[in-house]
């Protein structure tokens, strides 16, 4: 900083207030005139002095500018000082790309907003973030497009800019709209074909942008995995055999099913190992059969179901997910079949070890208990993980359901929207290590593999008044599977293969109820399990959130 | 800690600070006995399915600290090689991004907008001039244009 030479300013003038006020009060007259030419000396020197109090002000004011401005530029010092000891540059530059990795979940082209743009705005907060931001092609690579009236240039530019940045990586995109008429929609589809040896993953949900993203080019898609089409169904299925040549295609998502009756003949079936379908269409068996290495099944309920005769055997199949919905207008209308009964009436899994159930909204159709169990003979398999989530089933139907799963080591059970419930103090008495003497439901110990329990409540109002007794069961249940754990099934034979497994790790969720003091002293013993090893957690309803620093 | 073997010496840790290691442990205790995380977790990445910023209720409020004390955990996870509590921690800064600007994003890590007056000119560039692009589009349509037109009049 410069120092300004202080100047020493002081005014000559004598400021003698007594005196000039007594002349204001008794020279008047014509007499006062005799003095004119002091008065005029008096007057120029008390000019002279305001002339300089002026230019004193006017030097002090340009000081102060001055001295801001040095305030100003230190404060900004003091800033890059405060950047250079700022946790987050402690971190390297690999795990600052996995922060940028998780924040760059989709980088949505179409918006009008920064915030979704995520790759662009890592890259605008400093220079350390620009580099490493420009230098990951990955970042730039998750592409999201919405097609509508609104599509500009200006996104035309930015996804021209957001491939070029995305080099030689492998392209995720998703293109929602499309069906409105637009020249650049067009253009869009144009240059995201240009790259279609890029494509890794592709989710397109109208069919008259995907005949515009496959009609350009010869049909050759060597990195695609990922591909979900919702809008395909019975009368567009032809459409995928344009992928006829995708070597990596692994992954598919299709729309609603009628009816499959000719499966498409060039599309790479066999490669296939993971499908999810939006509902159960007559001649599956044709489709099950066609994909020969299929491991993961997903299906989602968008129809009423109905029963069919014909068996499907899916004898590669690991993992089942069934996403049942059923509106009030059906549970009206139809006789109340469920995607699960008709899957469990007609199919066959002797590989399946996964089975994951949801149900969307209230869904009044009962548990199909027979045709589970027929499932589970017909099929042998030895399920190691089953999720009931807002199912409609019984606690008495429940435990008949686990009895036929005796390697089941991963439950998780939630009652969610369900107006029947499983979670009732019948449920964990059954699932104790040791069977209570003289019991009509079970005659050994259920599910003993049991490893990891996770239940989820919400509150019925029949489960509100059993919410003591529920909590005490489950408490007593876990501490006797802890305590038992490699303990033999004694009612049974005494054989390797039915001894009590140590539940390792336990997640109860009370969606509806705040921990109290009530709670806390229920629960105690779990927290000695858990100082003992046992994973233990017990959620309750959370409080109003509490909002740290950084947040 | 699987090279160190078994052994009654003292395995120094010099780059995590006592505070640090409690709740690093903490979180280990925590998670006793859970599957470790696939050897390929990390190379799974582009699967938009397991790309999610979701944490756990327990983990999310382990985490809730400061940011020297988050920070450190971090580092100490990568150190340790940790990598579900480096996941976590990793997840909780993606979050704090998540949904700011990056003017926002600068007050709330202490980070200085350092870019040169070029850079910030720079910073609003597109890599292919707009101009040429704009040409480009039309010159498609046109050619679009010309061949329905061509194919009509046959």
């Amino acid at each position: 900083m410069a120092n300004i030479p202080a100047q020493r300013f002081e005014i000559q003038t004598k400021l003698d207030f007594p005196k000039i006020m007594r002349r204001l009060r008794s020279e008047c007259g014509p007499t006062a005139l005799d003095d004119e030419a002091e008065l005029a000396t008096l007057l120029a020197a008390v000019n002279k002095d305001i002339e300089g109090c002026n230019g004193e002000i006017d030097r002090l004011r340009s000081q102060m500018v001055l001295v801001s401005e040095q305030r100003r530029k230190l404060d900004e010092y003091q800033s890059y000082f405060g950047f250079l000891q700022s946790p987050i540059r402690r971190l390297p530059n690999e795990l600052l790309l996995r922060i940028f990795d998780s924040v760059c979940h989709t980088n949505w082209i179409t918006s009008k907003e920064l915030e979704s743009l995520p790759a662009l705005k890592l890259s605008r907060v400093c220079a350390r973030w620009r580099n490493l931001a420009r230098s990951t092609p990955e970042l730039w690579a998750r592409i999201t497009l919405s097609l509508d009236a609104e599509t500009s240039l200006n996104h035309f530019a930015l996804l021209d800019f957001y491939l070029t940045l995305s080099s030689q990586a492998l392209l995720t995109i998703n293109i929602a709209g499309g069906s409105a008429e637009n020249n650049i929609h067009s253009e869009i589809c144009w240059m995201l074909t240009a790259h279609s040896i890029r494509w890794k993953s592709l989710l397109v949900w109208c069919e008259k942008v995907f005949e515009m993203l496959v009609s350009d080019k010869p049909a050759q898609y060597p990195s695609l995995e990922v591909l979900m089409l919702p809008f395909i169904d019975s009368d567009t299925s032809a459409h995928l055999d344009t992928f006829h040549d995708a070597p990596k295609l692994r992954d598919i998502r299709l729309g609603q099913f009628s009816q499959v009756a000719e499966v498409p003949t060039k599309f790479p079936w066999n490669q296939v190992t993971r499908l999810d379908v939006n509902n159960y269409p007559t001649g599956i068996e044709h489709l099950i059969e066609t994909c020969g290495n299929l491991l993961e099944l997903e299906f989602r309920e968008t129809v009423p179901s109905v029963l069919g005769s014909s068996s499907v055997r899916a004898s590669t199949l690991k993992g089942l997910c069934l996403l049942l919905h059923c509106p009030s207008s059906w549970n009206r209308r139809f006789s109340g079949t469920t995607l699960a009964e008709v899957l469990f009436s007609s199919w066959t899994c002797p590989s399946l070890t996964s089975l994951t159930i949801k149900s969307g909204e209230r869904d009044e159709r009962s548990w199909p208990k027979a045709s589970f169990h027929s499932f589970t003979q017909r099929s042998s398999f030895h399920l190691t993980t089953l999720a009931l989530v807002s199912v409609p089933i019984s606690d008495r139907d429940f435990i008949d359901a686990l009895a036929a799963l005796p390697n089941l080591l991963e439950l998780t059970i939630d009652n969610g929207l369900a107006e029947v419930n499983p979670i009732t103090p019948l449920l964990f008495q059954t699932l104790h290590a040791v069977v209570p003497a003289g019991g009509d439901i079970v005659s050994s110990v259920l599910v003993p593999k049991l490893r990891s329990l996770r239940v989820r409540v919400s509150e019925t109002s029949t489960q509100t008044s059993q919410s003591d007794r529920i909590d005490a069961e489950f408490v007593e249940m876990v501490q006797s599977r802890w305590h038992s754990g490699g303990l033999v099934d004694v009612q049974q034979n005494a054989t390797a293969a039915n001894a009590i497994a140590c539940l390792r790790s336990v997640v109860l969720q009370l969606v509806d109820r705040k921990l109290g003091r009530g709670e806390e002293e229920i629960f105690r013993p779990l927290a000695a399990l858990e100082r003992a090893g046992m994973r233990v957690a017990v959620i309750g309803k959370p409080r109003e959130p509490r909002y740290s620093r950084y947040h | 800690m699987k090279n160190v073997g078994e052994s009654d010496q003292p395995i120094p840790l010099p780059n995590v600070s006592s505070s640090v290691l409690k709740k690093v442990l903490e979180y280990c205790e925590h998670h006793r006995g859970e599957p470790l995380p696939a050897p390929d977790a990390d190379t799974s990445q582009d699967d938009t399915r397991k790309r999610t910023t979701d944490i756990s209720e327990w983990d999310q409020k382990f985490i809730t600290v400061d940011q020297e004390m988050l920070f450190e955990i971090i580092l100490a996870a990568n150190y340790l090689d940790i990598k579900s509590l480096l996941d976590v921690g990793c997840k909780t800064v993606a979050n704090m991004i998540k949904g700011k600007t990056p003017e926002e994003i600068r007050k709330l890590f202490n980070i200085v907008n350092d870019f040169t007056p070029e850079e910030e000119v720079r910073l609003l560039a597109l890599p292919h001039s707009y101009h040429q692009l704009i040409l480009s589009f039309w010159h498609h349509q046109a050619q679009i244009k010309k061949e329905n037109e061509w194919a009509e009049d046959r």
